[in-house]
């Protein structure tokens, strides 16, 4: 499914008079699906078991850039370092755009005379906060008056932008910074293609360097799995006999649901779900932009309901 | 174990695409009447010009930073110096958007309330803007201009754009002189350069009709005696003189360029013009120098800060040596001039010396000085003393295009580094022409050894948003600031 004419808000140029403009243009391809199952695996007179699955799947692409720019960009992603919601020509509509070092046709880092890594500034593509797919799993059991449900959330790959991890370098407090003042040679090729010999020292100036160790390609973590216990719910009805002797009263039932119990993740920081701005930001927003965003909350609660 | 049952349901993705639609909200009015939009186009006709004087006024030596090496003072661009943004671009924004923008709301909101005279005073000042902005930037967008369908926008040739500016003054001309249509009783306090008097705001049209005749110098199709025309029907006294006023009273009511807002700490006069007060290039003690500049606290001279250099080698430091701040433009409350009566006499007189009026000439020339004295107040035995002594000549035969240029450079200094700069840029920075003037030594490495001619226009508007047709002209070449402006080449 093709999308034309997307709502988008570049700068473009002040010609127009003014600084930002809202335009109808780009087109996005959209191939996905969801596929919703349900099921009840036990049903008797005791007890019953109920299923529901949800799994869901997208593959966008850019396939003509709003109004042909070259780069488009959604400016109010761009709120940490030289990283940004970039829209590239045949890549995901949630790609990251930023720094990264020079690369060969191989993809091996191009390293300089003075045996510094050379930075590609024009903001290529360094990452793609597009999840593979997305799986959420509820179960609920059913056991006379006793009723507990569960929702699992999986989300498999996708990258995150670690802002927050970035900062933590630049002011020494990330483990990365643990190999500060010693001498390294880095991996990699010089201009004219010989293997890089010029060792360089981690020190100071290297990780508080935005064309050096502060790289934002550096700090793009690939592929984050997160499953987590999106909430959980125990609900239990009490005996009619004890209940029918206030006359008042038909039915009571209590109820206690705790969500974001647990989490499982290879991402380093606190929460990979996290948005770096709010919702009201266009396109594809900054999902998976990690600046000292706040993780989803654990919360709880206790609930009475009482039928008259 | 039960039966097992199972529902599937296949969703295939939906997108949906929606047309905008303005926002119809009454708390939130899209229109209203022209006044409210004059202060802020006010506003910004000085805040163009004082933000990018920063970098300006090293290119014309009006001053220098304390640091050495600076890029600008080497005739680097914003690019040679790695930045980007706004950086020396300010007018560019407020040209397009600032000024503008607003001036389209106040041309609809005008007419739609037959306010005739509004409409006479934004074609001046979109003349004027585009006159500023043209000669700092080259090729602009011009015939799209303000078009907000479009997304890409065509560089036009300044040839183009200089014949627009002619025709905006004309049409302004015309509207102010008819002077039909009602009067908004509003005007006189929201347009606070000419309190809403056509006349001035026609001597202002002529104004900018004369800077642009005068800037095609060097080319064949060059008309003094049309320029002497247009001067005659601009400013006519210091009276005259269109001055952005600021009250002072906050840091949001005060210049760019005084101590509150803090933007010239690290800048000093330059040595070139400190040296043409204090007597070292033109053989007078020049009695504006105590008016213009702070002398130094230990020897009580004036002196400054050659380009490149920085401060060191002057033998001051930057406690030795007093920053600008509380002379002159330089203070909170000082109003910023965008063109004075003395600027006309010294184009007339250029142009009269052109054309072989030496008389004329002459009479342009003294009447330029004395118009500039008494503006910054200087005392009329000084202003007779100094046009009696050896800086200025004494007759009409013995004036030289010399003379004329490099008073006119003391004159427009601190505030008018826009013509200065044309100025230079149409004679080849010539030290023949502007007693003393050196080019500074080296040169940025991208120049090749050419001089600056441009700038260049905000990254976030041109170099992200409409490169391809930036770079059709050039823009994104990394010599593009030295490129040939038309209005200084013979080309015509």
């Amino acid at each position: 499914m093709e999308s034309r004419n997307q709502i988008v808000q570049p700068r473009l140029s002040y010609a127009t008079g003014y600084i930002l403009q809202l335009i109808n243009s780009g087109v996005v391809r959209n191939r996905g699906v969801e596929i919703l199952l349900t099921g009840s695996p036990v049903k008797n007179d005791k007890l019953t078991w109920d299923v529901i699955g949800n799994f869901t799947l997208n593959r966008n692409k850019v396939t003509q850039m709003p109004a042909d720019l070259p780069e488009f960009y959604l400016s109010d992603t761009w709120l940490a370092g030289n990283a940004r919601a970039g829209y590239v020509l045949g890549e995901s509509m949630m790609s990251i755009t930023g720094y990264d070092y020079q690369r060969n046709a191989n993809g091996e880092v191009i390293v300089g005379a003075n045996g510094f890594p050379l930075v590609n500034t024009a903001f290529p593509f360094i990452g793609n906060r597009q999840p593979k797919f997305t799986f959420g799993l509820t179960n609920r059991f059913q056991m006379g008056p006793l009723a507990v449900s569960f929702l699992f959330d999986f989300r498999i790959g996708g990258d995150v932008y670690n802002a927050t991890e970035r900062d933590l370098v630049a002011l020494g407090l990330s483990k990365r910074t643990l190999d500060r003042g010693t001498q390294i040679v880095f991996e990699g090729v010089t201009q004219t293609g010989e293997r890089n010999t010029v060792p360089i020292t981690l020190d100071q100036a290297w990780y508080t360097s935005g064309l050096r160790g502060l790289v934002e390609s550096q700090f793009i973590e690939k592929n984050i799995n997160a499953a987590r216990l999106r909430d959980l719910t125990i609900s239990y009805t009490l005996p009619k006999s004890l209940i029918e002797k206030t006359k008042i009263i038909k039915n009571l039932a209590v109820n206690l649901t705790g969500n974001n119990l647990l989490l499982f993740t290879n991402y380093s920081g606190p929460d990979p779900d996290v948005n770096g701005l709010n919702a009201s930001a266009r396109g594809s927003g900054a999902m998976g932009f990690d600046y000292f965003s706040l993780p989803q909350t654990v919360a709880f609660a206790l609930g009475v309901r009482a039928g008259f | 174990m039960k039966k097992i049952s199972f529902l599937f349901i296949l969703l295939v993705f939906m997108a949906s695409s929606c047309k905008i639609d303005y926002i119809n909200d009454p708390f939130v009015p899209q229109q209203g009447p022209p006044a409210p939009f004059m202060p802020q186009v006010i506003y910004a006709m000085a805040e163009g010009p004082m933000f990018d004087g920063r970098f300006i006024g090293r290119y014309t030596q009006n001053w220098h930073l304390t640091t050495a090496n600076d890029f600008y003072d080497r005739h680097g661009s914003r690019r040679t110096a790695a930045q980007t943004g706004l950086t020396a671009s300010q007018v560019w924004r407020n040209h397009y958007w600032s000024i503008g923008s607003n001036l389209n709301q106040i041309e609809i909101q005008a007419k739609a309330r037959n306010f005739a005279q509004y409409v006479g005073i934004a074609k001046a000042i979109r003349a004027w803007s585009w006159q500023l902005a043209t000669d700092q930037f080259g090729e602009m967008p011009f015939y799209q201009a303000w078009d907000n369908t479009l997304t890409a926008f065509v560089y036009d040739p300044q040839k183009d754009i200089y014949a627009g500016i002619n025709k905006l003054c004309d049409e302004a001309i015309q509207e102010l002189t008819a002077n039909t249509g009602l009067v908004d009783p509003q005007i006189r306090t929201v347009e606070t350069i000419y309190n809403g008097d056509n006349a001035k705001w026609i001597k202002f049209a002529f104004a900018v009709k004369a800077r642009i005749a005068n800037h095609i110098s060097n080319k064949r199709s060059y008309n003094p005696a049309q320029v002497i025309e247009f001067v005659d029907k601009a400013l006519a006294s210091n009276a005259d003189n269109a001055l952005v006023r600021f009250s002072g009273a906050n840091s949001d009511q005060s210049s760019f360029m005084g101590p509150t807002r803090a933007n010239f700490g690290a800048f000093r006069q330059s040595k070139y013009f400190a040296d043409l007060v204090n007597g070292t290039i033109l053989g007078a003690t020049d009695p504006r120098a105590p008016l213009l500049l702070n002398p130094t606290t230990t020897t009580q001279a004036f002196v400054g800060v050659e380009p490149v250099r920085g401060i060191t080698p002057t033998g001051f430091t930057t406690t030795t040596m007093p920053t600008i701040y509380g002379k002159y433009i330089f203070t909170d409350r000082a109003p910023f001039p965008l063109i004075t009566y003395s600027e006309m006499q010294f184009i007339k007189a250029e142009a009269a010396f052109r054309q072989g009026n030496r008389d004329m000439a002459f009479n342009a020339f003294r009447a330029g000085i004395r118009a500039h004295m008494e503006e910054v107040g200087v005392s009329a035995t000084n202003i007779t003393t100094y046009l009696a002594s050896a800086a200025v000549p004494q007759s009409a035969a013995a004036l030289t295009l010399k003379d004329i240029m490099t008073q006119k450079y003391i004159a427009m200094w601190g505030w008018n580094y826009h013509e200065t700069w044309t100025d230079l840029r149409r004679y080849n920075y010539s030290g023949d022409v502007f007693a003393g003037f050196v080019l500074p030594n080296p040169l940025a490495p991208e120049n090749n050894n050419r001089t600056v001619q441009r700038l260049l226009p905000t990254t976030f508007s041109e170099e992200d948003w409409n490169r391809p047709e930036f770079a059709k002209v050039g823009g994104m070449d990394v010599d593009y600031h030295v490129k040939p402006i038309w209005f200084a080449t013979s080309e015509e």
